[in-house]
């Protein structure tokens, strides 16, 4: 009897401690990963030419005070556009705010384009600030650009022999043009002033439609009509200029850029007839005084170089001013910029639920109560509550227009006084575009030979396009994988473009449904997929970040 | 842990030894009355002992335990500093039967008892935090420990637990006191663990699952603890 108690009471004792023992290691599977996304600050600039090609060759430079705290998305110092984007992170060490904000001037430059640098200025309101950046060709007239390359022959001496005018033609639709006459006698001179030799002159001109909202794009500086600095009679100050006339003159001699010339050369710019003039609240006049700026890519600031009695010639309205100088022309007003930015608050009823969206936001000139010039814009993706600001803006009423991603106007809101710093809610409509389902989409990633899936995933922007159709449209950005939109139409095929950095990967011809969860990897035969293109190549992609992620 | 169980098997064996000597010299027979207080692997605490019969004991405990562990592991690609805390704090009721009494068992089974009982644990908290270990590199850029976050994981169990186990009560030290011996578990219930994280390690909550799934089968919480009582 005794005998069984013991070995009863011996056996619940080994039971117990078998049952302890047999405890799972409790970091068994467990991997801690440190987000990819280890950028606070980022800015996307969607780098895309006039005449619509790639600018994925361009040359990037990146300077300014605090450039050295510009990194790629890889966290490196090497800068390129990829699939027409580049991509500039802000340290994660640097603590940045409005008080506290980054400047720094982005330079790209490509062959058959205008050179731009373009100011960015970082505050940290935007964690991911999208900005578009249109490069002009200067080989492609369009209806809103007129562009002449020319040839003068000089004389032996590098000296035109007599006077040469060159006239560049309004585009289509427009009456704005320029001419130039070049004195004879006057030497060409280069960046160092030395005087350049040479008989074939090679003179390009480029006459903007002022009116055009392309404008905007393409406006020397960068950051559209709205100006961080421009040096006037009275200082260097922000602004916003607004333009009647302008014009772009540039030469080659010998293969060398020519800056200024011995001789001041006469300009004769024609000014868009419905251009209202600041001044005056009214059209254009002839008698009316407007400024002349200029603009250089060696020294990139706005400046005031005279004023212009505006004359009538031949119906025409023109300026007449001459130069010494080789540049950027402007015929126009100044609009000194706001101390404050203007805060705007979009709202919008069908962007609950963690949907969002491409907007468009832009800021008009206001006339009558009417938008007249589009002095900047700005692309967000959007969701219900989605907060933005715009700097240096003119000292005067403006108009904010919000558009979706098919350019629907979603909203018209006038600001009377864009300076005064408060929150400006802005209520957007329905976009018509937006109507579909709700439409989730969860993309997973398992690493060859792991069993369990990769926790943090890198934020990418999202393109798409209805498959077979050309030119893609920004979905949205995906977190962590995840994206909600209801500009897809469940049922319909789309080709999808992904963006990350230097990484540009595309998935084609897939059918959308409500609920579309993905999972990359390297077994088919569970669903898993590489993509459409170049499957072994992404698995080697795929199996590369894995290993640099320690998976 | 495993420090505290090897000392307090050491305690219990050298006062057992001493115990047995005592069982010779003296003997606490009706006195239904004891209070005393104990050590072991649920911490310190305090007890009072009523014998209901010659072969069954009443006991009502308290004890508190708080614990810290410090780690290093590699959790993926980087290492972690994992600091772990827990704070147990319970009060028992138990019951003991003797399984062995008559007059030809030895001595020492005489005093073994089989316990079984309840605990209410007033204190129940076990977390772990993983900083890391490292400064981070992240291409040219040297991301500081201190900012990449940290990851904690919190885990609690049902505030009540049935408890089963042996026990020596009443090897006589000389006098009135006499050694106390328990070696038991808690059965608690599944462990339901709750994970935050910050900073760039924020996504890391996604791995509760696999903690909750590894920490499924804890839920055997051994004892082992020794004491001293007074008779009276």
């Amino acid at each position: 009897m005794t005998k069984n108690r013991i070995s009863f009471i011996l056996l619940m004792f080994l039971a117990a401690v078998g049952m302890i023992v047999a405890c799972t290691n409790p970091f068994k599977d467990l991997e801690i990963s440190v987000n990819s996304n280890v950028f606070k600050n980022v800015v996307n600039l969607e780098v895309s030419s006039s005449a619509g090609t790639s600018l994925d060759n361009a040359t990037i430079s990146i300077s300014g005070p605090d450039a050295g705290k510009i990194y790629n998305a890889e966290g490196k110092k090497v800068f390129k556009v990829t699939g027409g984007f580049l991509f500039l992170a802000v340290d994660p060490n640097v603590v940045i705010s409005e008080q506290a904000p980054l400047n720094v001037n982005v330079a790209i430059s490509a062959a058959n384009h205008l050179g731009v640098q373009i100011p960015v200025k970082i505050t940290g309101s935007e964690k991911i600030a999208m900005r578009k950046v249109v490069l002009l060709n200067t080989t492609a007239s369009s209806t809103e650009m007129a562009i002449k390359n020319t040839s003068v022959a000089l004389a032996s001496d590098g000296t035109p022999a007599a006077d040469v005018t060159v006239n560049i033609p309004p585009s289509s639709g427009s009456s704005e043009s320029a001419t130039i006459m070049i004195p004879a006698g006057t030497q060409f001179r280069d960046a160092n002033n030395n005087v350049v030799s040479g008989t074939d002159l090679k003179v390009s001109m480029i006459v903007p439609q002022t009116g055009s909202e392309n404008l905007a794009a393409v406006f020397p500086g960068g950051t559209g009509l709205t100006q961080p600095a421009i040096q006037t009679a009275s200082g260097t100050s922000a602004g916003t200029l607004l333009p009647g006339g302008m014009s772009e003159v540039s030469f080659t001699l010998n293969g060398t850029s020519i800056t200024n010339f011995s001789k001041p050369i006469d300009l004769d710019i024609i000014l868009d007839p419905d251009f209202i003039n600041p001044g005056t609240g009214q059209k254009v006049k002839a008698g009316d005084k407007l400024g002349i700026f200029s603009f250089s890519s060696n020294d990139p600031v706005w400046k005031q170089e005279q004023e212009a009695t505006v004359q009538s010639s031949g119906g025409k309205l023109t300026v007449n001013f001459s130069s010494s100088h080789a540049t950027w022309f402007l015929a126009g007003s100044f609009i000194e910029g706001c101390d404050n930015d203007l805060k705007i608050k979009l709202t919008a009823d069908w962007l609950g639920n963690g949907i969002t969206h491409p907007v468009t936001v832009k800021v008009y000139s206001a006339v009558d109560d009417h938008a007249d010039k589009l002095l900047v814009q700005k692309n967000i993706t959007a969701s219900d509550g989605s907060e933005l600001s715009f700097d240096n803006l003119p000292k005067a009423p403006v108009i904010i227009k919000t558009f979706d991603v098919d350019e629907n106007q979603l909203s018209a809101t006038t600001v009377a006084d864009p300076c005064n710093g408060g929150l400006q809610t802005i209520s957007m409509a329905a976009s018509p575009v937006a109507g579909n389902p709700k439409t989730t989409m969860q993309l997973y990633v398992r690493c060859p030979n792991q069993a369990q899936r990769v926790n943090v995933l890198p934020t990418f922007y999202l393109y798409y396009k209805v498959h077979g159709q050309t030119g893609y449209k920004l979905l949205g950005i995906v977190t962590n994988g995840y994206i909600s939109t209801t500009l897809l139409d469940p049922g319909k095929k789309y080709d999808f473009r992904a963006v990350w950095g230097a990484t540009v990967k595309d998935v084609n011809n897939v059918t959308v449904k409500a609920d579309n969860t993905a999972t990359v990897g390297d077994n088919p035969a569970a669903g898993e997929i590489l993509g459409t293109k170049v499957g072994a190549t992404n698995l080697e992609m795929l199996r590369e970040k894995c290993k640099e992620a320690g998976l | 842990m495993k420090r505290l169980l090897i000392l307090s098997f050491s305690i219990l064996s050298a006062v057992m030894v001493y115990a047995q000597h005592g069982n010779d010299a003296s003997s606490h027979e009706g006195r239904r009355f004891s209070a005393g207080i104990h050590v072991g692997t649920q911490g310190f605490g305090i007890n009072a002992g009523y014998q209901l019969h010659h072969r069954w004991v009443a006991v009502l405990a308290t004890s508190y335990a708080p614990y810290g562990y410090t780690a290093t592991r590699t959790l993926g690609k980087n290492a972690y500093d994992i600091k772990m805390k827990e704070q147990l704090g319970n009060v028992q009721a138990l019951i003991g039967w003797k399984p062995f009494s008559g007059v030809h068992t030895g001595r020492f089974l005489q005093r073994l008892y089989i316990q079984g009982g309840v605990a209410a644990f007033y204190k129940e908290e076990a977390n772990a935090t993983a900083k890391p270990k490292e400064d981070y590199q992240y291409g040219d850029i040297i991301i500081k420990k201190e900012d990449l976050g940290k990851v904690n994981a919190q885990v609690t169990w049902n505030k009540i637990a049935p408890y089963g186990g042996l026990a020596l009560r009443g090897l006589e030290l000389g006098g009135r006191f006499a050694f106390n011996a328990d070696l038991g578990t808690y059965y608690l219930s599944k462990p339901q663990v709750h994970m935050t994280a910050n900073n760039l390690l924020s996504e890391n909550v996604s791995q509760e699952a696999a903690v909750q799934k590894n920490l499924s089968d804890y839920r055997w919480l051994p004892v082992l603890q020794v004491g001293v009582a007074y008779h009276f």
